[in-house]
């Protein structure tokens, strides 16, 4: 017979087991290519990728979307094959191979099975060191990137994201979306991706990643074979990113949609870069603000008043002074009430102490959710990849949950008064004029339109 | 060059079931401390009617919204404090919720979702369905209305089933059913579904089998079965003839889409269907991508699909042209693939490609505890058994070019079928 069970209480949680992050070596060949890899296997299968140091960040001023174009290309198109046939390759296989750019880096990455990692290294290898930039896939790219370009601004929600950028970034890189702008798109040439690939692709600013299961040791020994003395063309220099004053009057920029069903909204500023030294107490922060189901800004403007279907926040991590943001779609008939909600909430942050439990919460929340990423190789590529990139010491992970327990909310009060300045923040919607300009009057902002071109 | 593929991992598993019909699934893998807890409840939107369309999806909602011993935002404040991760998502047919919790937190997860199966209705109330509805249909608004081609798998699915069918309507519903929605017709959904003879509960990860079974029963073995909802039978006449539409969209491409009725999930022709989508379309190697986006650039994507739904499951194919591209004619050369794949023999290579893709995205999947979980509650419930959970690839494994050919030429006809084409819209709206 089963007793009564008292259900009043939640049960008690045993003590949580500490995560190992699954080992791995790192390892800087003669050529500066910096070379991680480990054994770690949840299916027959490896995750390697090749990752350079040239993303967007990187655009020259008059070539927006250069960057990512060049990074689309390499799998065009290397050594003796074409794209094509690279891909009917790896796909043969079962695998899968993709090329990328974003803000910080070029991404080429290769899905295989685990048998496969001579393959996957070779071809790798070539990718790095013999891309051809063909012309036909050139104009390819160029065409198909143009279009994704004006189909970016069917979606509202990209379409938001491009206004805030445009506003918070003038005159860099990342005041433009990844893609670049139609004229700049239009106008790249053959030479500029040979001279971009040829400025930016060394090896001292790439990393090979490998996962899966295989031996780490003899990866690093196939890779310095199959890589042999790859020498870049130059030594690249990192470009930076200058900031302006902060000096924003209360102004909401408004992209007209007469018949939106919903209100598109962005609420932000530009920040740091990842590795400045509060990047802990701004994770914890964001945790409470509006990093989780749980958090501020979701608990009030779902929870609480059904504005939305979710709000966000978000301090994006780049090499560069990524930007912090508040992303929520709203019923149009809120959207003013729903900005005044949110700023009330980074006032409320940047004014008043979390409480111990909220600290304890946001804290231990991301402490428990970080074996959640390791549950896949790609999932562990990216941690890795996240050290790497930003050059953070090698145990940077062995001692995360120590730098969270040491935070304080007053340490926590401070960081918000560092980074978040309500006063300062832009705005930019996306919805029907007539209805939502009136509600930004009533709360004391300019409503200045942007236009509703791509 | 066509490797044989490795066998499926071999997965630990336990089948249990509780006096009161809950079914139980354990599956223990210690590489992480992790443990992850899914439950199907095999209800969805085809257990709805026209008239509450919406109900099963706005139900899910409304169970996150407290029980008798949970406060109203406790669910995810209580999970998410110790690290966890929590959702649900409603489906045709059926509605699953989930928890990945630190081990060690099981017990904790096990309270929450056997609260809400046996203590719900008295944390009902007018006030949390009047704030879910709002939730629901600002979801339905960012998901649907305010998307470029939002509503257009909508109108598809419309047209390729009548209109008493389930599959006539959305899941998420049509907003003046939400609107329409009463608190009684809540409580009755969850009555007539909800209980532990409807269910499955899968635990797998960081858990030792005999004590993880002991804390289920623990939490769940008092909580009544319930008389269930007598199953809806839903006839389907033959479409048995093409039919066409044009909506216009703010948008800067036309878009075409077909769409076809298959066998469900569970058949070995649904197989054959996702294998033929895979052979068609997956990857830049397949001949619908190197034709039509590489060689000829009609399309600027082009993608084959079939919805892993049980009692019919639509085939669609989707291809967005390329600007100055007429959809007429993209859709002329989409047809000629589809011709060719149900009258010539698919190539060794094709369907090798096909195979492996398929093969190793399932060996993908199954390497997080949550998918795993997931695969090994819906193979219980959709296929009687979680040793079931490799059926997919077992069938891929079992097929071959010829008979892929002959279901394709079967189901794939020009004469029964739907066709959508979205146009751009001008500034007033004209098309």
């Amino acid at each position: 017979m089963r007793g009564i069970l008292d259900r009043s209480q939640p049960p008690r949680t045993g003590p949580a087991r500490p995560t190992q992050l699954p080992s791995f070596e790192s390892v800087e060949l003669d050529s500066g290519l910096t070379v991680i890899a480990s054994r770690y296997s949840r299916a027959p299968r490896i995750s390697l990728h090749l990752v350079t140091r040239a993303g967007a960040i990187e655009d020259p001023a008059e070539r927006p979307g250069l960057a990512c174009l060049v990074a689309a290309l390499l799998d065009d198109g290397a050594g003796k094959r074409t794209g094509p046939e690279l891909a009917a390759l790896v796909e043969s296989l079962g695998g899968s191979l993709s090329a990328a750019g974003d803000w910080d880096a070029a991404y080429v990455s290769l899905g295989l099975l685990a048998n496969q990692i001579d393959v996957g290294l070779e071809l790798l290898a070539t990718i790095a060191q013999d891309p051809r930039f063909r012309s036909d896939e050139l104009e390819l790219n160029r065409g198909r990137r143009l279009a994704e370009l004006s189909r970016r601004h069917d979606r509202p929600g990209s379409l938001a994201d491009d206004t805030l950028m445009s506003v918070l970034y003038p005159d860099s890189p990342y005041a433009t979306p990844l893609l670049g702008t139609l004229a700049s798109l239009a106008a790249i040439s053959a030479a500029e991706v040979h001279s971009f690939h040829d400025g930016c692709y060394v090896p001292q600013e790439t990393i090979l990643i490998a996962i899966g299961d295989i031996d780490a040791r003899a990866v690093t020994e196939k890779t310095q074979a199959a890589f042999g003395v790859w020498v870049g063309k130059a030594s690249a220099e990192m470009s930076g990113i200058e900031l302006g004053a902060r000096d924003r009057p209360k102004v909401v920029h408004l992209v007209d949609r007469p018949e939106a069903a919903q209100t598109e909204l962005r609420i932000g500023a530009p920040d740091v870069p990842a590795n400045h030294q509060d990047r802990d107490a701004l994770r914890l922060l964001n945790s409470a603000l509006g990093g989780r189901f749980s958090s501020r800004l979701n608990l009030n403007l779902r929870e609480r008043h059904g504005f939305t279907y979710g709000a966000f926040s978000r301090f994006s991590e780049r090499l560069g002074p990524g930007p912090f943001v508040v992303s929520t779609a709203v019923a149009n008939s809120v959207a003013g009430a729903a900005t005044r909600e949110v700023l009330a909430e980074l006032d409320r942050l940047c004014s008043e102490p979390l409480s111990d439990d909220e600290v304890n919460e946001s804290r231990d929340y991301l402490i428990g959710s970080f074996p959640y990423g390791l549950q896949t190789i790609d999932g562990f590529a990216a941690r890795l990849n996240h050290l790497a990139l930003h050059r953070f010491p090698l145990d940077y992970f062995e001692h995360y949950a120590d730098r969270l327990n040491g935070l304080t909310a007053a340490d926590l009060l401070a960081v918000a008064q560092d980074h978040v300045d309500p006063q300062t923040m832009a705005v930019a919607a996306v919805g029907p004029a007539a209805e939502l300009s009136p509600q930004f009057d009533e709360l004391g902002f300019e409503v200045r339109l942007t236009p509703d071109q791509p | 060059m066509h490797p044989q593929l490795p066998n499926p991992p071999e997965l630990e598993i336990i089948e249990e079931q509780l006096d009161n019909g809950l079914r139980v699934v354990l599956h223990p893998d210690s590489t992480l401390p992790l443990v992850a807890i899914n439950l199907w409840y095999h209800v969805g939107s085809m257990s709805e009617v026209p008239g509450r369309t919406g109900l099963a999806h706005l139900f899910e909602h409304m169970l996150f919204q407290g029980s008798e011993h949970v406060g109203t935002n406790d669910h995810f404040r209580l999970v998410q404090q110790v690290g966890g991760n929590a959702n649900g998502s409603t489906w045709y047919d059926r509605t699953n919720y989930y928890e990945t919790l630190p081990a060690g937190c099981l017990d904790l997860g096990l309270w929450l979702e056997a609260d809400r199966m046996g203590y719900l209705l008295p944390a009902l109330d007018q006030k949390k369905l009047d704030t879910q509805r709002q939730v629901v249909i600002n979801e339905r608004r960012q998901r649907t209305d305010n998307q470029p081609y939002g509503r257009a798998l909508e109108k598809l699915h419309q047209l390729l089933y009548p209109e008493v069918h389930p599959h006539h309507w959305p899941v998420i519903g049509w907003p003046r059913d939400l609107e329409a929605t009463e608190l009684e017709d809540v409580k009755e959904f969850f009555r007539r579904h909800y209980g532990p003879n409807n269910a499955v509960l899968t635990v797998a990860g960081d858990i030792e089998p005999r004590s993880a079974l002991a804390a289920i029963d623990k939490y769940f073995g008092a909580i009544p079965s319930i008389e269930l909802a007598p199953t809806i039978d839903h006839p389907l006449p033959a479409l048995g003839r093409t039919r066409s539409e044009t909506m216009m969209d703010r948008v800067a491409l036309p878009r075409l889409y077909l769409a076809y009725r298959w066998p469900g999930y569970g058949e070995r022709s649904w197989s054959a269907g996702n294998l033929l989508a895979t052979i068609l379309s997956g990857g830049r190697s397949s001949p619908m991508y190197r034709d039509l986006v590489h060689q000829r650039q009609l399309a600027q994507e082009v993608s084959c699909l079939l919805y892993p739904t049980v009692e019919t499951a639509p085939f669609l194919v989707i291809a967005t042209a390329r600007p100055g591209v007429d959809p007429e004619a993209l859709l002329a050369e989409i047809d000629t693939h589809i011709e060719r794949a149900i009258s010539a023999e698919i190539s060794r290579e094709d369907f090798d490609r096909g195979r492996n893709q398929l093969a190793c995205s399932i060996f993908d999947e199954l390497q997080s505890l949550d998918e795993r979980a997931d695969e090994l509650s819906r193979a219980a419930t959709l296929l009687g058994s979680p040793e079931r959970f490799s059926w997919e690839i077992e069938t891929y494994e079992a097929l071959d070019a010829e008979e892929v050919r002959r279901i394709a030429a079967q189901y794939l006809s020009s004469e029964s079928r739907v066709r959508l084409t979205v146009v751009p819209q001008d500034s007033k709206g004209r098309a």
